[in-house]
């Protein structure tokens, strides 16, 4: 479905310019979970917002092709573009409070979703992800909801255009743990429903086990190891993945 | 709101100018004389027919000082509504889009900051007729500059927020991210600024009359009636404290209420 060959991004500064992302190619089949693990800086979340060509100034796309459904999202018209960004292909971010506008009711993002891309209406989408109480939640303030329930929020507006893909951004790193299981759990949940693929982005390779399908890891802008998720767990090629892995904290007070 | 109410000075600005607002709409009503016809004779002190005086003509100063309130609060108006209009279309189209239209904009602006404002008010006023709309228009065309700079600052600020990538990525045009994400953000520096540029029109649209190039005679503003006084300040004093003393408190109440509210809207004050 989404097939992602040599792609390389450079954000220029003043002097140095910067290779972020380093002739990354990646693929994600219907309906599977690709796991991007790497630490901050690996160019893990420049991949993802290429996806949708969402990359500013000062970065650009140097090179590279992005392929949905056989068709080079950097070719694209602004106009397919807008209608591929949330409609076929949606996103959710890392901090759930930094991406809703304040000034505005989660019923009113949520419809804004929904007047661009059709859809369901605002309850129903906020009964998906299992909002309790969603009439009375449409009405509130961003600054009024948990941190939880602002992503449930940000899930449903995703979800508006029924897409095909669903990009993760760090989507449980702002989170408390005990959500953090929660959101994912609905997001397993909303994957089956709606026959999505989805791509995890994580700096936490745990979330990885029993999420993901497959990952890849990335580190300074390359990949550095790809295979089946319950693979890697088992045997690494890698010295950086083997460190990633130890770096998962294991209680050691048994 | 409960910061703004804590603010004195802003409380009494707001009564104050909330006050002036109802005499200058009600004025026809209040007024006990018509402002620009001869009521009794020539200066007159302050007495319960007059209670503040007649004017060097006849004219009755209180009725004439309630319809320059008129004049003096719907110029600001107007002027503010002009020069926020262009100042923010500039500054959010310049800030969002940045590149050569950000440098094109913000030059013109540097250039329009270069001309002393007053001085290129009267130029162009000598050139117009000098009546009431042209003082609005003209005033308002040259005070947009200061907003453009602080609206283009807020888009610069704002464009980066993870909102407005958010509803890029549900395929949200340009238009529609300036419009219903930047703007309605913006609006806490615009409603101080327009305040504030309230209170520097009014200022202006005073020394414009004064020096009879502003609002004509006989219709009244407290600028004009300044300029009538200036022959009569040892006979009839009042002909020059009253409108003088109306500028001065309105301004100030103005600027306390664009005080008051910029403490009560920036976010980093909540620490006090």
């Amino acid at each position: 479905m989404l097939k992602i060959n040599d792609l390389s991004v450079i954000y220029r500064k003043e002097e140095a310019t910067v290779r972020a992302v380093d002739g990354v190619g990646l693929s994600v089949e219907g309906g599977k979970t690709l796991g991007i693990v790497g630490e901050s800086g690996s160019g893990k979340s420049t991949v993802a917002l290429s996806i949708l060509k969402l990359i500013s100034y000062p970065g650009q796309i140097e090179s590279g092709e992005i392929l949905w459904n056989e068709k080079d999202v950097l070719r694209m018209s602004d106009d397919d573009l807008r209608k591929l960004r949330g409609g076929e292909i949606s996103m959710i971010f890392q901090d759930p409070f930094s991406s809703l506008n304040p000034v505005f009711t989660i019923g009113d993002q949520i419809q804004e979703a929904v007047t661009l891309h059709g859809g369901n209406s605002v309850v129903e989408l906020l009964k998906s992800v299992h909002m309790p109480d969603p009439e009375a939640v449409a009405k509130k303030y961003p600054h009024e909801l948990s941190g939880g329930m602002r992503q449930r929020a940000m899930i449903a507006m995703a979800l508006a255009g029924s897409p095909k893909l669903l990009i993760a951004d760090e989507p449980t790193t702002a989170l408390d743990v005990t959500i953090q299981a929660e959101i994912l759990k609905l997001l397993k949940e909303l994957q089956s429903k709606f026959k999505m693929s989805i791509i995890l982005i994580t700096h936490n390779l745990a979330l990885v086990h029993g999420f993901c399908d497959d990952v890849v890891i990335m580190k300074d802008g390359l990949i550095v190891e790809r295979g089946a998720a319950d693979e890697i767990f088992k045997k690494q090629k890698e010295k950086y993945t083997r460190e990633l892995i130890e770096a998962i904290p294991k209680p050691r007070w048994k | 709101m409960k910061r703004f109410k804590r603010n004195k000075l802003a409380m009494i600005g707001s009564t104050i100018v909330g006050a002036l607002v109802i005499f200058a709409i009600f004025a026809p009503l209040l007024a006990p004389y018509d402002p620009s016809r001869i009521v009794d004779s020539d200066t007159l002190p302050p007495s319960i027919w007059h209670p503040f005086g007649t004017d060097d003509l006849g004219r009755d100063v209180f009725s004439r000082a309630l319809y320059g309130a008129r004049i003096s609060l719907t110029v600001g108006l107007v002027a503010v509504t002009i020069a926020i209009t262009i100042g923010t279309f500039f500054g959010l189209f310049a800030g969002y889009f940045g590149g050569l239209l950000d440098s094109a904009v913000m030059r013109f602006v540097d250039v329009m900051l270069a001309f002393p404002s007053i001085f290129l008010i009267l130029t162009i006023q000598v050139m117009l007729t000098p009546n009431i709309y042209n003082v609005m228009i003209v005033i308002g065309l040259t005070s947009w500059m200061g907003v453009a700079r602080l609206v283009r600052g807020e888009v610069l600020t704002i464009k980066e927020r993870q909102y407005v990538e958010a509803a890029r990525a549900i395929g949200a045009d340009d238009y529609r991210i300036i419009f219903k994400h930047i703007l309605p953000n913006s609006s806490a520096p615009i409603i101080v600024a327009a305040t504030l540029g309230m209170a520097g029109a009014i200022l202006t649209e005073s020394a414009l009359s004064f020096l009879g190039l502003g609002v004509q005679p006989p219709t009244p503003s407290w600028g004009n009636m300044l300029m009538d006084a200036q022959a009569y300040l040892i006979d009839a004093p009042w002909m020059a404290i009253i409108p003088g003393l109306l500028i001065l408190v309105t301004v100030l109440s103005l600027y306390f209420v664009g005080e008051g509210l910029r403490q009560a809207l920036s976010p980093k004050e909540e620490i006090k």
